[in-house]
């Protein structure tokens, strides 16, 4: 499952591009001052340097995270210097995919989704794909509808991760979106042949309480000895008895998340007592 | 794949967002970039301000307009909070005021005469410009839910 607040990505396109200690030095001190750090982002947004237009897309990121300490006021000043900065160094695939990286933590709007929707239709799979990421973890209700009509034209990518993660963004945006198209992209995902983009679809079916999911997941879960997370959680979100007996079996030899799948149990417990007793989502 | 459900979705987003990928910019566009451009190199005569261009193109017109802003001297006051980096809600807020506004209407598609016009029009209300002078600018080609261009540059600019 794909966290919004998963900062995993960004680690590791740092370290793929292999950022030297004085990137990371830098970037620390200048995150203790959020003055110091607003200053970089304008100084160093059109920098020759790569390695500082790199940081400076990355403190702009960071910065605008509302879940970060150091979160600016600033923040749509911040992000519209990174979108305009996105223009210039158009064949530059290493700071566009920052860049499109530190979209994700500013507030969308109509230049915000033109940059990020022209990206998604590059010919570069690594740009291709960031712009899908960053598509789907935006939850915007205005934005919503507009964003997953193009996730769903993404999930006929030829590249099965960018499916994937249009497959995670409608699951979680379908609520405003227009919920009965996106379930019927959801249901076109589940028959995917990548096991990793069928079980993000019916995790987003089992969101959005769509009954011919359970079928699906009931398939899926039919593996047995290799039963995803996904799957379970997707269990769980359902709540219904019609995972119980399933459920109890996987448990039996099932190797990982203990919690998750007590939780899910639980959750399908035909028992209301014991149901009730457990959240609804799983955090 | 269900074909049907595809091109309802291909037809939905046209609808919305416009024809895309745009590989050719739309006219009013491809006009505003190169003014942004030109403009970037030149040096008002104002003591403080904002230019900002608007395009507008329908089936069988293009027009553009120029709107030159003097914003009153409190701006300064918030010029000077974003160099401190102040917090947003510690910038004073100020409305800006029009100075003078340019409109010029031209063809079905701006041809290089009708390019030259605008930056000449561009021009007239433009010293050259440092740019380092450039606070912040701003593109955008948005195209509204009928499908018409409405870019727009902002270039907010301090004196030296």
């Amino acid at each position: 499952m794909h966290s919004q607040q998963d900062f995993t990505h960004l680690k590791a396109y740092r370290q793929q591009h292999g950022q030297t200690d004085k990137y990371w030095s830098l970037l620390d001190v200048t995150l203790q001052d959020r003055k110091a750090a607003f200053a970089y982002v304008q100084d160093y947004i059109q920098s020759q340097d790569m390695e500082e237009r790199l940081l400076a897309v990355d403190i702009a990121g960071q910065l605008c995270n509302p879940v970060e300490e150091h979160y600016n006021a600033k923040a749509h000043k911040l992000s519209a210097l990174v979108l305009a900065a996105i223009d210039a160094p158009a064949e530059d695939r290493h700071f566009l995919i920052a860049a499109l990286i530190a979209c994700v933590y500013f507030e969308a709007s109509m230049d915000w989704c033109e940059k990020i929707i022209e990206a998604s239709f590059s010919k570069d799979d690594a740009v291709r794909l960031q712009a899908a990421i960053t598509m789907a973890d935006k939850v915007d209700a205005t934005f919503g509808p507009l964003l997953t009509k193009r996730l769903a034209q993404l999930s006929r990518d030829k590249n099965g991760e960018i499916r994937s993660w249009a497959a995670f963004g409608i699951g979680t945006q379908a609520h405003i979106a227009e919920i009965e198209i996106m379930s019927e992209v959801l249901i076109e995902l589940a028959k995917d042949k990548s096991p990793q983009v069928r079980d993000e679809a019916i995790m987003g079916l089992a969101y959005a309480h769509d009954e011919r999911g359970i079928l699906l997941l009931q398939n899926a879960l039919k593996r047995t000895k290799d039963v995803s997370l996904l799957n379970i959680e997707a269990a769980g979100t359902y709540g219904v008895p019609d995972f119980e007996e399933q459920l109890h079996n996987i448990s039996q030899t099932w190797q990982e998340d203990a919690l998750l799948i007590d939780w899910a149990m639980r959750r399908c417990s035909p028992d209301l007592k014991i149901k009730a007793s457990v959240a609804e989502e799983w955090v | 794949m269900n074909e049907p459900l595809f091109e309802k979705i291909d037809e939905d987003f046209e609808r919305v967002y416009g024809s895309v990928p745009r590989t050719e910019p739309n006219a009013a566009s491809m006009v505003l970039k190169q003014l942004a451009t030109s403009l970037a190199g030149k040096r008002f005569d104002l003591a403080e301000g904002h230019l900002e261009a608007r395009a507008m193109e329908d089936d069988n017109r293009f027009q553009v307009t120029l709107t030159l802003s003097r914003q009153d001297p409190t701006t300064q006051e918030m010029v000077e909070a974003t160099r401190r980096g102040l917090n947003e809600d510690e910038a004073p807020i100020v409305e800006d005021y029009p100075l003078s506004c340019k409109v010029i209407k031209l063809g079905a598609g701006p041809s290089q005469d009708d390019l030259s016009a605008l930056l000449s029009a561009a021009s007239l209300a433009a010293a050259p410009l440092d740019v380092n002078q450039i606070v912040h600018m701003t593109f955008s080609d948005y195209v509204d839910e009928n499908g018409l261009g409405r870019p727009s540059i902002s270039i907010f600019y301090t004196s030296k």
